[in-house]
């Protein structure tokens, strides 16, 4: 087992080589360059920047050289500074890349934690009634339902609630993450992140549900028309036992394995939802970042991703050996 | 099943649908209602009898139209007999044995009409007469693996991959003793597993089904049914996945048992080798019915109908000087609209005159020995 996992972890550094490679390079080849819109900025408020000056930042951000050899050199360095755990500055905000990760990451992970927790708690079993009631009224009922919900984009109707519950009722804050105007400590506060997380929740969890149930459904379903599941019911155990311990302990076992996958999407942020309710989460600063050209940032930020996907997929490999029994790990 | 032949309009495909809706919907219901006991209790037409299966009718309600899987089957299983059920695929042996469990599958799968009279015993030892056919689902466990067990085709799936074989085991315990201690369950499962002649059982007793082979598992489902003391034991064709080495063994540790648990044994199966061995009456079916029945002797030395002759010409002997092996030309015919006469007509060298008219009645040749065929109309006449 500990080999098993030592063997997967040196994999993962040439996964994660390879990754950043590829990150890198594309990002050398996007049409965004930081440091012309930063001069045009400085045009358009009636100052010149000498072609010299001009030549000097480009040399000083690492962005001279648009040659192959040139971009390799710019990745190697890149590579040489993580080697020192150090992801570089960002260009955008001046201050260390970790940071800026840090700082925004906490309410992308509480709002996609707690959607995903609400997501799971309801699709499970909404997916087990429609399995074991297939082809009935309530089986079409929330299919139909979970269907609308996979449909909408986010961005409608995330609008859309934010129309109705916010403007329209009033019954929570429209937009942002705290009340400015008033200043909140401890349990208020509290309840403020909640009253102005709720909608962005809600749209996340709606918008998420489908997909969850639907696989629940499907698992069920060939679960339940197994010939182990016709074995307990012969054995004479009530219908209730059949289902909930025979049943759905093995169903559970690809649910259990697609939460590790979750990792990533668990801190990588809504980048959709974050810009409709213009909550300040890693998702709408990376979208910010990738406009502007933010390398450092992007390389950082997707690294941190990569890396956590290559966890989650260990994660979900070591889970399969623990639900599952008939899964050897060596 | 007849794709090519019978095109259906969308027309027919709904008017199918509602019709089929209207059915299953009043079944449904009636399987799920809360029913008083004396709805269901009823009474045998002879002591001797543990099961009385009686006119029974189980339809698969499909988007083609309605399939009758079991139309109008009959037959007894007395006290301590072992009663073989022979037939091809898809004659409906199977579908008996899971009307008899009320195993089908809801809501396309339905007892339609007909009774299923078994004879109860409670733990008090008072006997009680229920009609399976009639129970509400909600009442089945009355009977379900504790008065009837079941051992399936496949013993390579039919146990739950992600439970030991002893959680499996001592589950059937706590059934039908709720106040067994850990330990108890664990010594009756141990028990069961050398009932059933499994070496090391202890060992067994911590593993999961994968770690086990087919003849282990095929030993494990047994010993599973006998847990719970069962007065029938169904076993739907216990051997057809195992080789032959260990078919002969989970045969004679049936036939032990047979004695052992002073029960009666449904077999059914394909192969008329093993009934002949196993069993001391046969019912042969057809397309969903019962052809002939009778003892093991009748049917093997003086097999009546022309099927059952078929069957007994197609089995291959080791003595015969032929080098093709004899088969019944045609096919069974498509169970949607069956016709309205004897479904073997087609496949039959003896056809008569009459075989065109209505389906031949069960005639009685012998006190035990019945066949459903227009051939012995006559004999019956004269006598």
């Amino acid at each position: 087992m500990f080999k098993y996992i030592l063997k997967r972890l040196v994999m993962s550094v040439f996964i994660l080589l390879g990754v950043s490679m590829i990150i890198y390079f594309l990002i050398r080849l996007m049409p965004v360059d930081f440091i012309q819109d930063k001069i045009n900025a400085i045009n358009q408020g009636g100052a010149t920047v000498s072609e010299e000056t001009v030549n000097a930042m480009y040399e000083m951000y690492g962005l001279g050289d648009n040659s192959f050899l040139g971009i390799l050199k710019g990745y190697f360095s890149w590579l040489g500074a993580l080697a020192t755990f150090d992801l570089g500055t960002s260009f955008v905000y001046g201050i260390p890349v970790a940071d800026v990760i840090f700082e925004h990451m906490g309410i992308s992970f509480a709002i996609a934690l707690i959607a995903t927790v609400f997501e799971f708690l309801i699709a499970i079993p909404l997916g087990i009634t429609a399995a074991t009631h297939q082809y009935s009224f309530r089986d079409y009922l929330v299919t139909v339902l979970v269907m609308i919900g996979i449909s909408l984009p986010s961005f409608f109707f995330g609008q859309m609630l934010k129309d109705v519950l916010a403007l329209k009722l009033g019954w929570f804050p429209a937009s942002g993450l705290v009340n400015a105007t008033a200043s909140f400590t401890g349990i208020e506060l509290l309840l403020d992140y909640v009253r102005h997380m709720f909608i962005p929740i809600l749209t996340i969890v709606i918008l998420s549900i489908g997909a969850r149930m639907r696989m629940t459904r499907t698992n069920m379903l060939e679960v339940m028309n197994s010939d182990y599941i016709r074995t307990a019911r012969a054995k004479g155990l009530s219908e209730k036992v059949v289902i909930n311990k025979h049943a759905f302990r093995n169903t559970l076992i690809p649910l259990v394995t697609s939460l590790a996958g979750l990792l990533p999407s668990l801190f990588s942020g809504a980048i959709i939802t974050e810009q409709v309710f213009d909550l300040p989460g890693i998702g709408n600063i990376a979208l910010d970042a990738m406009n502007r050209g933010d390398i450092p940032f992007i390389m950082g930020y997707n690294m941190f991703l990569a890396l956590l996907s290559v966890i989650g997929v260990l994660l979900a490999d070591l889970m399969y050996g623990i639900v599952d029994p008939r899964v050897k790990l060596e | 099943m007849a794709k090519n032949k019978n095109y259906l309009s969308g027309k027919e495909i709904r008017a199918i649908a509602k019709e089929n809706a209207k059915v299953m919907k009043r079944l449904e219901a009636e399987k799920y209602r809360k029913a008083d006991e004396s709805e269901y209790l009823t009474e045998m037409r002879d002591s001797k009898n543990i099961l009385e299966i009686d006119k029974l009718h189980t339809y698969f309600f499909t988007e083609q139209g309605v399939v009758k899987a079991v139309n109008g089957v009959s037959f007894d299983i007395p006290k301590n007999a072992t009663v073989g059920v022979a037939g091809e695929s898809g004659c409906g042996k199977s579908v008996t044995s899971m009307s008899v469990m009320r195993l089908l599958q809801g809501p396309t799968g339905q007892i339609y009409s007909g009774e299923i009279r078994f004879n109860a015993k409670e733990k008090s030892g008072e006997e009680k007469v229920y009609d399976i056919a009639k129970m509400p689902i909600r009442d089945i466990h009355k009977i379900r693996g504790n008065q009837i067990a079941m051992i399936f085709q496949e013993p390579m799936t039919s146990l739950n991959p992600v439970f030991t074989i002893g959680q499996q085991l001592d589950e059937v315990t706590f059934i039908h003793n709720p106040d067994a201690s850990k330990e108890q369950a664990k010594e009756k499962s141990i028990e069961m597993l050398n009932l059933v002649g499994i070496a090391m059982p202890e060992r067994v007793y911590n593993s999961f089904p994968h770690e086990l082979s087919g003849g282990m598992r095929q030993r494990v489902m047994i010993s599973m049914a006998l847990a719970s003391d069962p007065r029938l034991i169904i076993a739907d064709e216990p051997t057809t996945a195992l080789d032959v080495t260990i078919q002969a063994q989970i045969l004679d540790l049936l036939r032990d048992l047979k004695t052992k648990i002073d029960g009666s044994i449904m077999l059914i199966t394909h192969d008329l080798g093993i009934i002949a061995e196993m069993a001391d009456y046969v019912v042969v079916m057809y397309a969903g019915r019962v052809i002939e029945k009778g003892t093991v002797d009748e049917i093997f030395h003086n097999p009546m109908h022309p099927y059952t002759i078929g069957l007994q010409k197609s089995k291959p002997t080791l003595n015969s000087d032929s080098d093709t092996l004899f088969n019944i030309p045609g096919n069974v015919p498509n169970p949607i609209n069956m016709p309205d006469y004897c479904y073997f007509k087609e496949r039959c060298a003896q056809c008569t005159k009459k075989c065109s008219g209505e389906y031949p009645e069960m005639i009685q040749v012998s006190p035990t020995h019945f066949v459903a065929c227009h051939l012995y109309d006559e004999g019956q006449n004269d006598d």
